[in-house]
């Protein structure tokens, strides 16, 4: 099944200029790794120990999945993943 | 520096130059500095103020002020010009003060380096007797990220001043009165906090990307309900729960209680930076000659090799004032670049935010944490003059590259850690972060009687100026080097700032600025600041605008 992606800027160098591409997968996890298969690189931008890196927010639809089932949210046809850049200082 | 002289003719009537002129005596005497102060009658809106030392070499920074409205500018018609009001005010219900006096202390700390820098440059053969410095830069340097965020072409940010909610920002009360800052370092302690409260994963999320505003944007838009559910809770049951889930909380520390604190005496009479030579045995008949400069430079640090391994605001400002200066800065990411580079809004293909603190430094992406990484880091420093990190206390050993480890490969180094707490990092066992400071050095009670806020300012006011007094502590010790025949390590802390920031309060002799009605000044829209009849000679504009120079000569 096919769930959209919004890719952010900062991660389009990896995906050939794409703002916008297509995975499938049953769950959050199951979408990374198949985007690294498209895109080699991409999983350690987002994950470090397993988990969602500290400077990246995913979203699923509207809900940032770190406060759900992080990684083993389950996704469904017709869902979006959003990923964005944290925004942090100090 | 007790070979060094400050000259300052100040007329009496330049009344908005005194919390400025305050500020700058009472740098010079932590720094023992000789002061000679002549009164002038006349007041031209321009302060000559001339370093000396003793063998009759001097360098000036012509110190100015804008003339609007029939009046020279002082520290409220400056926060209002340069935006610094509209920041502060994001998160509250109305424009107001900072509270503190804080262009005229920032500005005080940048004048010195621009002397301390002159004077440097002088020792080393430049031509140049003297620059300028317009109060409002301070200002401007102060705002830039915000300034950078909302001037972009795509995504700029805007907000309206003094239409935020006070009541859904920290600092936080507990049921027994307390008012407390909240820190979380990491979301999952957030969430096993709120869960503890009963609050839903929904509202936690979208709670902490509220809370996670307050270092980029100065706001901090909290679900009500979560707010509510701390205020039905006694301090000392929020302190265990804390610890439990592992965030941090501190009360807000009253004036009086900071004045008890018993190293509160050191940092108000030595200064808020520590400057230590090092070691003689290690030096083994080392002999640190700074590099004369090429005929044709004319900035102060031209020449100057730092390598900054440095992340957020404090340690970049200091290294990005430091190339501002004329040195070259390494910068120092890891491999595949500072994520923080991709922070929207942003600029080109650069978080605009974080170009504007960093554009002027080489980038080296090196892993520190591994073997070749460190030898990397090693191999730069053998040749430069100066490293300065902000790394959390205690990573510096655990990494080994601690001022011990690099003095080994260049005796000569200025190792200059940016941290929170300073000399207390190991008895203060809450994160140094800056809001966490201003609740517990007592700014956030000055700020909540002064500036209209109920805690302290969601502006980043100890993170900026923690970056200008460590690239001043930097400039300080590079100066002493030329003579002293050895390197030094050097600390500054968000502390130190914050305390800095506090002095005339904490002294219960505050020459506060005076109250005038600035309203008609304000500039809330901060995009608007580059076609200021004021500002624009100050600005320059390419993808966002931003300061475009500390170095200006007469």
């Amino acid at each position: 099944m096919s769930i959209l992606i919004h890719i952010p800027t900062i991660l389009r160098a990896l995906t050939n200029d794409q703002k916008k591409v297509n995975s499938s997968g049953d769950t959050v996890s199951d979408i990374v790794e198949n985007l690294e298969c498209d895109f080699p690189g991409i999983k350690d931008r987002l994950i470090n120990n397993k988990e969602v890196h500290g400077f990246i927010n995913i979203y699923l639809n509207d809900e940032d999945i770190r406060f759900g089932e992080g990684l083993n949210t389950q996704v469904k046809p017709g869902d979006a993943i959003t990923i964005l850049p944290a925004v942090a200082g100090g | 520096m007790n070979n060094l002289t400050l000259r300052v003719c100040f007329s009496t009537a330049d009344r908005a130059f005194a919390p400025f002129m305050s500020a700058l005596v009472s740098q010079a005497e932590k720094m023992d500095i000789e002061i000679i102060t002549e009164d002038t009658s006349v007041s031209t809106g321009v302060l000559p103020i001339v370093l000396q030392r003793t063998n009759g070499d001097q360098f000036t920074v012509d110190v100015s002020t804008p003339y609007i409205q029939g009046k020279f500018c002082g520290e409220r018609e400056l926060q209002a010009i340069t935006g610094l009001m509209a920041v502060h005010s994001r998160s509250l219900g109305q424009i107001s003060y900072l509270g503190v006096d804080y262009i005229s202390v920032t500005a005080a700390s940048l004048v010195m380096q621009l002397l301390i820098a002159g004077l440097f440059g002088r020792v080393r053969g430049a031509t140049i007797l003297r620059c300028n410095f317009d109060l409002t830069q301070a200002g401007l340097l102060a705002v830039g990220q915000y300034l950078a965020g909302a001037s972009v072409d795509y995504g700029a940010e805007s907000f309206l001043a003094g239409n935020g909610e006070p009541n859904k920002r920290p600092p936080f009360r507990s049921n027994d009165g307390i008012l407390f800052e909240l820190e979380s370092l990491s979301p999952k302690p957030w969430q096993i906090f709120w869960r503890d409260l009963g609050v839903s994963d929904k509202d936690i999320g979208k709670g902490w990307h509220g809370f996670m505003q307050r270092y980029a944007k100065a706001i901090s838009p909290i679900p009500s309900s979560m707010i509510n559910l701390l205020s039905e809770l006694s301090f000392s049951q929020l302190q265990e729960k804390a610890h439990l889930s592992g965030i941090y909380i501190t009360k807000l520390c009253s004036l009086d209680e900071r004045k008890s604190d018993e190293k509160l005496a050191a940092l108000l009479t030595k200064g808020p930076w520590q400057i230590e030579p090092h070691d003689a045995a290690l030096l083994n008949g080392y002999s640190t000659v700074t590099a004369a400069l090429r005929a044709n430079a004319t900035q102060p640090l031209a020449g100057i090799t730092v390598v900054e391994s440095c992340r957020r605001i404090q340690g970049p400002m200091a290294g990005h004032l430091l190339t501002l200066l004329g040195a070259t800065v390494i910068r120092i990411e890891p491999p595949g670049g500072d994520l923080l580079r991709g922070m929207p809004p942003l600029a080109g293909d650069c978080s605009a935010r974080f170009d504007a603190l960093n554009y002027l430094k080489q980038v080296r992406e090196i892993d520190i944490k591994s073997v070749a990484g460190k030898a990397e880091i090693m191999a730069l420093i053998k040749d430069a003059d100066v490293f300065i990190h902000n790394w959390a206390p205690g990573k510096a050993a655990q990494l080994g590259l601690d001022c011990s480890d690099m003095v080994k490969v260049n005796p000569a180094l200025i190792y200059a850690y940016a941290g929170g707490w300073g000399k207390s990092d190991n008895e203060i066992d809450i994160p140094g972060t800056d809001f966490m400071v201003q609740a517990y050095s007592g700014l956030a009670d000055i700020i909540s009687q002064h500036g209209g806020s109920p805690g302290g300012t969601l502006f980043t006011a100890t993170d900026l100026f923690g970056g200008i007094l460590a690239s001043q502590a930097v400039v300080i010790a590079l100066y002493r080097r030329l003579t002293a025949n050895t390197g030094f390590y050097v600390e500054s802390s968000l502390l130190g700032a914050a305390t800095l920031l506090s002095e005339s309060y904490l002294n219960s002799n505050a020459v506060l600025s005076e109250h005038h009605d600035v309203k008609d000044l304000v500039v809330d829209d901060l995009s608007s600041l580059s076609s200021h009849p004021v500002l624009e000679l100050f600005l320059t504009t390419n993808d966002y605008t931003r300061l475009d120079s500390l170095w200006r000569m007469s």
